[in-house]
C-alpha cells in the first residue's frame, strides 16, 4: 500500500507551480469547479493519484473493484468483524476498508482478520473525521462509489443493493439509507423521535427536500460525493451536516427504505447527556447556515488551505 | 505615591518577561509584538499615574469612576484576545485532523499482511532472510 502514496506525494511539486500544490494533478471528476468548500480549514486538498489495484485483494477481482465499503470503527471489537463478513457476502465485488479510530480495543486486528483493509488514526478524530478518511482512501485509490456502514452492526449490509442502484443507474449522486419509510421494525425512544423530526424540519428548510431519516449513516456517494467528501467534511456530527452539504453542492441525494437493527455492543456516539448538546450544535449550525457557502473555485479552496 | 511604585513594578516585570521570551523566541512574532506593545501601555498608564491623564480621558468619554475605564479596556482585550484563539485553535484541529487522516492513509495495512510479523513493512522493500538456524 504506502508504494501508492508515494505516487501521490511524487506528483504533489510538479514543476512550474510556485508552491507545492497537489490539486495541480488532480483533475477531478466532476470538472473541478464543482467541488465546494463547506468550513474553510477542513479543505482537503484531493489528489486521486488513480491507482486501481494498490490494496485490492486480486483474487476478489480487481476489474470491477470500483466499490469500497467505509467502515468507521471506534471500538467495536465486538461487532466489526460481523459487520465485514456481511458487507463480503452482500457485495463480493468490493473493497472492505476498516477506519480504526484510536480505538483502545483490539479492533483493527479483527477487521484484518475478517478480511477488512484497515486504516488506523493514530488517535481518535470523531465519526467525522474517521469517515473523511475513508473519503481520501477512496478518492487516492480511484473508486467509484463508496458506501457508508456503521461499525455497530445496526445497518444490514444485504441492503446496500438498495442504496447502490439509484447511483449505478446515475439518478442521484447520494443515497441514505432511512430506517422510517417502511422496512424493518425499528422503534426508537420518544425523545429520540421529537430530535429526529426537529432535525427533518430544519434539513428540509435548508435543502428544499423532505429526509425521514436524517441522522443515518448509512450510506452511498458516486465520485461526485467522494470527491466532496474527501475534500471537506463536517467534524463532530457530520450525518445531519453532510447532506445539507451535499444539497447545497449540487449532488442530488435520495432516501432509500432500509432496515436496521437496535445496536448490540458498545455505546452510539449520541446518548445522555451529549444528545442535548448534539441537538443544540445541529440546530445552530443549520440555524447559522455555516453550510451555506457554496462551492467556491479552485483557488479559492487553496487560499483557504494556506491561511497562516 | 505607593501605588505608582507598585504598579510601576509589576508593569516593568511584565516588559521584562515578555522581551526574555522574545529573545529565547518562546513566542511567535505576532505574538512578541502584541505582549511588547500591551507592556508598553502598561508601564505608561503606571507612569502617567501622577498626571491625572486616567481621570481626564475618562471624563473624556463619559465615565465617572476612572479605574472602570482600566477594566473596561482589559475585558474588551481579553475578550478579543480569546476570539483570536479560539479561531487559531479550530485552524489548528483541522490541520491536526489533516495531518492524523494523512498518517493513517500512509499506514493502512491489508489482510494479506496479516501474521507475517511485518504489518508496518514496505512491500517495496526485500523481506529480510530466513531466521538463522537454531
Amino acid at each position: 500500500m504506502p508504494h501508492a502514496e508515494d505516487e501521490t506525494l511524487a506528483t504533489a511539486t510538479l514543476p512550474g507551480s510556485t508552491r507545492p500544490s497537489r490539486r495541480v494533478s488532480a483533475p477531478s471528476p466532476n470538472g473541478g469547479d464543482q467541488v465546494a468548500t463547506g468550513r474553510g480549514p477542513v479543505i482537503r486538498p484531493d489528489a486521486p493519484a488513480i491507482d486501481v489495484d494498490a490494496s485490492v485483494d486480486p483474487s476478489r477481482g480487481v476489474n470491477q473493484s470500483r466499490i469500497c465499503v467505509i467502515i468507521p470503527a471506534f471500538n467495536e471489537a465486538g461487532s466489526v468483524a460481523r459487520v465485514i463478513q456481511r458487507a463480503h457476502a452482500a457485495i463480493p465485488e468490493a473493497l472492505v476498508v476498516v477506519v480504526n479510530d484510536g480505538s483502545d480495543d483490539d479492533t483493527a486486528v479483527r477487521a484484518l482478520r475478517a478480511g477488512a483493509t484497515v486504516i488506523t488514526l493514530p488517535v481518535n478524530l470523531g465519526i467525522g473525521g474517521a469517515v473523511q478518511a475513508g473519503y481520501l482512501y477512496a478518492s487516492r485509490h480511484g473508486f467509484d462509489i463508496a458506501i457508508q456502514v456503521d461499525g455497530d452492526d445496526q445497518h444490514d449490509p444485504a441492503e446496500i443493493d438498495r442504496l447502490l442502484e439509484p447511483i449505478r443507474t446515475g439518478r442521484v449522486e447520494m443515497t441514505v439509507g432511512s430506517r422510517w419509510l417502511g422496512r424493518g421494525d425499528y422503534v426508537a425512544p420518544a425523545g429520540r423521535r421529537f430530535a429526529m423530526r426537529l432535525l427533518a424540519t430544519l434539513v428540509r428548510w435548508r435543502t428544499g427536500a423532505t429526509f425521514t431519516d436524517t441522522t443515518s449513516g448509512f450510506r452511498a456517494v458516486g465520485s461526485q460525493g467522494i470527491a466532496l467528501f474527501a475534500r471537506t467534511y463536517p467534524t463532530d456530527f457530520p450525518e445531519v451536516e453532510s447532506l445539507v452539504l451535499a444539497s447545497r453542492n449540487g449532488l442530488r441525494v435520495e432516501e432509500v427504505p432500509v432496515r436496521m437493527t437496535p445496536r448490540r455492543h458498545g455505546q452510539s456516539s449520541i446518548a445522555g447527556i451529549r444528545s442535548g448538546y448534539y441537538m443544540a450544535r445541529v440546530t445552530v449550525a443549520l440555524l447559522v447556515g455555516s453550510l451555506n457557502r457554496k462551492a467556491t473555485s479552485k483557488n479559492d479552496a487553496s487560499k483557504n488551505r494556506e491561511a497562516p | 505615591m505607593k501605588a505608582i511604585v507598585l504598579s510601576m513594578i509589576l508593569s516593568v516585570g511584565f516588559l521584562v518577561v515578555s522581551v526574555v521570551a522574545m529573545r529565547r523566541q518562546q513566542l511567535r512574532e505576532q505574538a512578541a509584538l502584541l505582549w511588547l506593545l500591551v507592556s508598553l501601555v502598561m508601564v505608561f498608564v503606571s507612569a502617567t499615574l501622577p498626571t491625572h491623564v486616567l481621570d481626564r480621558v475618562s471624563h473624556f468619554v463619559g465615565i465617572a469612576y476612572p479605574p472602570d475605564l482600566i477594566l473596561l479596556l482589559a475585558v474588551l482585550f481579553l475578550l478579543v484576545l480569546v476570539f483570536h484563539l479560539s479561531l487559531s485553535l479550530a485552524r489548528l484541529s483541522a490541520k491536526q485532523i489533516a495531518l492524523v487522516q494523512e498518517i493513517a492513509l500512509m499506514t493502512t495495512m491489508s489482510p494479506s499482511t496479516l501474521g507475517t510479523g511485518d504489518e508496518d513493512r514496505d512491500p517495496e522493500t526485500p523481506r529480510a532472510g530466513p531466521p538463522p538456524a537454531p
